[in-house]
Order: structure tokens, then C-alpha cells, then sequence
């Protein structure tokens, strides 16, 4: 699978989406089944990505059409969406903050760790702290994943900690960072009081992973 | 020499008195006059107002014209947020889709209310200033307007996978683009500013800049009988500037923090002026020193890097930024008063 690994790492840098998903179109007529298709060549991909992110060697427009690529070949594998189905890994309630409206990067990464066997309950732009808190409480989330662009907005996400050490919610729900703003100013991530961050989309599933297992170490 | 002359002359890479100092500063005019945010906005003689206090205290070499793209979206039929602590933002675009936004008319410069308002303050702030400090006013970019129409996902998606009609909602975009500029100019903008953020390596690297947008932004800008400043907008342009001193009416750059100053300044044309490089995201947490140092740092090197002009990179300095430190990063450059200075480094 090694060559198709890397043939879909480079139409998704070349943000060729008709052609990622002829590759996987080729690859199931070949009779490589559709799990195969997610585990062996669409997750490495997704990794291979966010190396190439972490050497700023990709930008936020490959990183959009990566994400729409990943949608796609998971809507085509349908069975092993199925698969993935009783399989998630967790679940993470996802936002921006009260008062950023800059939802791009956010979606992205809800694409990328839904690709990656989480699942994602997507609340939007404009959200409360409260309302981080009563979401991840009602679906029984085990991390809450919050975005921010403008470093004014970034510290609304206080509130967030705030809340969750307030209602003594540490050993049950993680609190994890991301947008632009983080990347430029990396002490903003102890500043809000967040668990962590990655500065990709590509890199959350590591994180919300390492999120998860130190939650369970903890328990 | 007064601050029009300084900035002339620096585009002349004639001889100056001291280093031209620019300051990407519209709400603070709100905090220092404590003016609401959305009152300073939407009502022109507060935003002159400001401008008057920003300068008073801090005697830049530019009053800024109302500096709000979200009111630009508001004026297609999007919808505003305000908030107390920064510059307003777009709450939601005019139109969900491509098609659906060229199912509808341009906004008509001369009936909107908000645009209507945004001249008002150019012509109050030309009024106020006349031949002393030059009126610099922004616009958004030819392939960004489409941004505060349709929002940056939609737009991405089009231009990307449905390129066409990307393509023509892009040329229905660029009458209002040309006619906007052109109202700016005659309200009495000195300098228009051009913010396209799809040159910045944070939305598009090299390849799919000059694939997808660069040609656009070629022929909107071989259209313009002005000269413009090109502005980074965030992140970087370095790694697009060659292209980006070829273009036509491009008279210079405002480059992002991270852009290497000497690496631009060898990428574009020696007559174009280069203008950055302050970190903004940083002024709320600088000393007072370490803010003598970065501006000081610049002009050390400013022989070499002429024309040169001290400005802050990407948009508003924050609005928690002590008025210590701004008084300190606008003295460090207006005490760069002797030529020998930074001229013969």
C-alpha cells in the first residue's frame, strides 16, 4: 500500500480531489477492500499531510481540499464507514468560542478527525462556555475541542476552563485548543488553561488521542 | 518636513528628516476618545475623531480611513458583529452559495448607508489633514471580496472545484471592486492598501497562489488607474513576492512579521517601498524597551532596506495594548530623526 499512500498524499498537496478519488475508485475495482482503503491508505495519508503541515510545506487551502478528499473516500467506502460506525474512538464536541465567527479551520478538522474514527458533534461558531460544558455533559463527550482565530476571542476560552474546574469535570473531559492565533502565540495555549493543541487539522487525531489516554490513565 | 512629505519622500528615495512610522490603528481611536465600538464604526465623525486622538497623541505619518471589512460585507447584505474589545467582524456572509450571489445586484455606492459612511470619514479625514498627513485607506483584495460575499469556504470551494463560475462571480465582483476604489480615491485616500489575503502562505502556498489566483489578481490590478500598497493581510507574502512586484500599479509591500525584510527587499523592485515588519499580536505583551528595540532593530538596518517604513504587520494593534507602549514604539521611530542614523548603515 506504500505506493498508494503516496500517490494520495500528492493529489491531495496538488489539491487534486478528482483524482484522489479515482485513485480509490482503481484501488476497489482492484478488490482492495474498503477498510484497507481507510486504515492502510487514508489514515497514513492523513499523517504523511500533517508532517508535510508541520514543515509548513502545505497550506490552508490543501489543507481544505485534503479535508474534502478525506470526506470523499469515506463516503464512497460506505462499508467501512459502517465499520468505523461501532468503532469510534471518542467523542469530542467541537466549536468556535463566544464571538469568533471563523469556522473554516474548525470544519476542517472535524472532517479530518471524523476520517480518523472520531466522533464529532459540531456546534458551530458564537458558543458559550456554558454551552461546551452542557454539550459535552449531555452526549457524554470525553473531550471538548474549541477554536479560535483572533487572540481576543482565544480568551473567552477561559471560561471554559473555568467551568470545568468549577464543576470538577477535569478527570472527565479534556480541553483542547486550536486556530490561528495558538500557532502565532503559543503561550495562549497555558494561558486559556487547555490540556493541549496541535496546529493542524491533520495532527488532531494524535492529540485527541493522547487527550483520551491520559484521561484513562488518570481513572 | 511634514508627514506627507516624509512619505513622499521615501517613495522618492529622496533624502529624510527621519523614518516614516505607519500604524494599523482604527478602534483604538474608540478607546482613547471612549467612543463604542459600533458608534465609531458607523458614525464618520467619530471615526475622524479618533483618527484626530490617535494622531494628537501619537503623530504617525498616516490617519487611517474607516478600516471595517466587515461594514464592506454588511454593505453586500451580510451581517455584523460588534464586540467592546476589537474591531467588528463578519457575523455571517451576504449569500450562501456562487450562484446565489450572482442572482443579485452590487451594492450602490452612492445610496448604502455604510458605504456612504466609510467616504464620509475619508473626506472628514482629508478635510482635517489636507497636505500634512497622508489618508491611507484599505480594500479588500480582487480574488478576497468574494471572501465577505459568499464567505472563504465557499469562495475556496468554487475557485477550487467549480472554477468558471468561481470566475464569474469574481469578474461580477470586480465592477464594485473598481468602483470602490475609485470612490475611496476621490473621497481623498492618498494611498489605497490592498488586502488580499489569498497571497498569504497561511491560505495558499506558492503553486496554488499562482494557479489559482495570481492571473485574476493580474488583470484586476493592469485595470487600476492608481498606484496601490499590496498588503500580506497574515501569515507571510515572501514566498509569492517576486510575482507580486510584476504586477502592474503595485508601488509596495506591507510584509508580515515573519517575513524576512532583507529577503523581500531583494525580491521586489528597488523603486517599490516596503513597509512592516512589527509583530501586532505582540503589542499587548511588549516592555516599553523591548519595543524601543524592534522598531530601533529596523531602523539600524533601514539604510539598507530603503525606501522603508516602520509600520505593524497584519491588521488592528489590539486594543488591550497598553498606550505606553504605543507611545514608545511611535517615539523609538521619531527619534530615528537623524539621517546618519539609519541612512548610512
Amino acid at each position: 500500500m506504500r505506493d498508494q499512500v503516496k500517490n494520495l498524499v500528492a493529489f491531495m498537496t496538488a489539491a487534486d480531489r478528482a483524482g484522489a478519488l479515482e485513485l480509490v475508485d482503481t484501488m476497489r475495482e482492484q478488490g482492495i477492500n474498503d477498510n484497507k482503503v481507510i486504515t492502510e491508505v487514508l489514515d497514513p495519508a492523513l499523517i504523511a499531510f500533517g508532517k508535510l503541515w508541520g514543515k509548513q510545506e502545505v497550506s490552508l487551502s490543501q489543507t481544505y481540499v485534503a479535508a474534502k478528499i478525506a470526506e470523499g473516500i469515506l463516503n464512497r467506502c460506505s462499508d467501512s464507514k459502517k465499520l468505523i460506525e461501532t468503532e469510534k474512538k471518542g467523542r469530542v464536541v467541537l466549536g468556535n468560542i463566544e464571538d469568533d465567527f471563523h469556522g473554516l479551520g474548525r470544519r476542517v478538522v472535524k472532517s479530518f478527525a471524523e476520517a480518523s474514527g472520531w466522533d464529532v458533534i459540531d456546534l458551530g461558531c458564537d458558543v458559550l462556555a456554558e454551552d461546551f460544558i452542557e454539550s459535552a455533559l449531555k452526549e457524554d463527550a470525553c473531550i471538548i475541542g474549541v477554536s479560535a482565530m483572533m487572540q481576543t476571542s482565544a480568551l473567552n476560552i477561559r471560561k471554559v476552563r473555568e467551568l470545568i474546574d468549577e464543576r470538577s469535570l477535569s478527570s472527565r473531559i479534556k480541553l483542547a485548543v486550536g486556530g490561528a492565533v495558538f500557532n502565532w502565540r503559543k503561550e495562549l495555549i497555558s494561558e486559556v488553561g487547555a490540556d493541549g493543541s496541535c496546529s493542524n487539522a491533520s495532527e488532531a487525531d494524535a492529540l485527541f488521542t493522547q487527550l483520551l489516554s491520559s484521561l484513562e490513565a488518570s481513572s | 518636513m511634514n508627514s506627507l512629505e516624509r512619505v513622499m519622500t521615501t517613495l522618492a528615495k529622496g533624502e529624510l528628516d527621519r523614518l516614516a512610522v505607519f500604524a494599523v490603528l482604527g478602534a483604538y481611536g474608540g478607546k482613547l476618545n471612549s467612543t463604542p465600538l459600533f458608534k465609531l464604526y458607523r458614525e464618520s465623525e467619530l471615526w475622524v475623531k479618533g483618527q484626530m486622538a490617535i494622531q494628537d497623541r501619537f503623530k504617525l505619518d498616516m490617519v487611517l480611513g474607516t478600516f471595517d471589512f466587515s461594514g464592506l460585507a454588511e454593505a453586500f447584505g451580510g451581517r455584523t458583529v460588534f464586540f467592546d474589545n476589537q474591531a467588528p467582524n463578519m457575523r455571517l456572509p451576504a449569500y450562501s452559495s456562487t450562484e446565489n450571489a450572482l442572482e443579485h445586484e452590487l451594492p450602490d455606492i452612492e445610496t448604502n448607508a455604510i458605504l456612504k459612511n466609510m467616504l464620509a470619514g475619508v473626506s472628514g479625514l482629508k478635510a482635517s489633514y489636507q497636505n500634512e498627513v497622508p489618508v491611507v485607506s484599505t480594500i479588500p483584495g480582487p480574488t478576497s471580496l468574494a471572501n465577505l460575499v459568499i464567505g472563504i469556504e465557499s469562495w475556496l470551494d468554487s475557485v477550487l472545484f467549480e472554477p468558471e463560475i468561481a470566475e464569474k462571480l469574481h469578474k461580477h465582483l470586480l465592477e464594485f471592486w473598481f468602483n470602490w476604489m475609485e470612490a475611496l480615491v476621490q473621497a481623498g485616500t492618498d494611498f489605497v492598501v490592498v488586502c488580499e489575503g489569498m497571497a498569504s502562505n497561511t491560505i495558499n502556498n506558492r503553486d496554488m497562489y499562482l494557479r489559482h489566483f495570481h492571473p485574476w489578481i493580474r488583470d484586476a490590478f493592469q485595470g487600476l488607474s492608481n498606484p496601490v500598497i499590496f498588503h500580506h493581510t497574515g501569515g507571510a507574502i515572501n514566498h509569492v513576492i517576486d510575482e507580486l512586484s510584476t504586477l502592474p500599479n503595485v508601488a509596495g509591500f506591507v510584509v508580515g512579521s515573519k517575513d524576512d525584510l532583507f529577503e523581500a527587499r531583494s525580491r521586489i523592485h528597488p523603486d517599490q517601498v516596503l513597509i512592516g515588519n512589527i509583530d501586532n499580536l505582540s503589542f499587548p505583551s511588549y516592555e516599553p524597551q523591548t519595543m524601543r528595540d524592534a522598531v530601533r532593530e529596523r531602523a539600524a538596518f533601514s539604510g539598507k532596506l530603503m525606501p522603508y517604513i516602520v509600520a505593524n504587520s497584519a491588521a488592528d494593534i489590539p486594543l488591550e495594548t497598553p498606550i505606553e507602549i504605543i507611545d514608545s514604539y511611535s517615539h523609538a521611530a521619531g527619534k530615528c530623526s537623524e539621517a546618519s542614523e539609519f541612512a548610512k548603515k
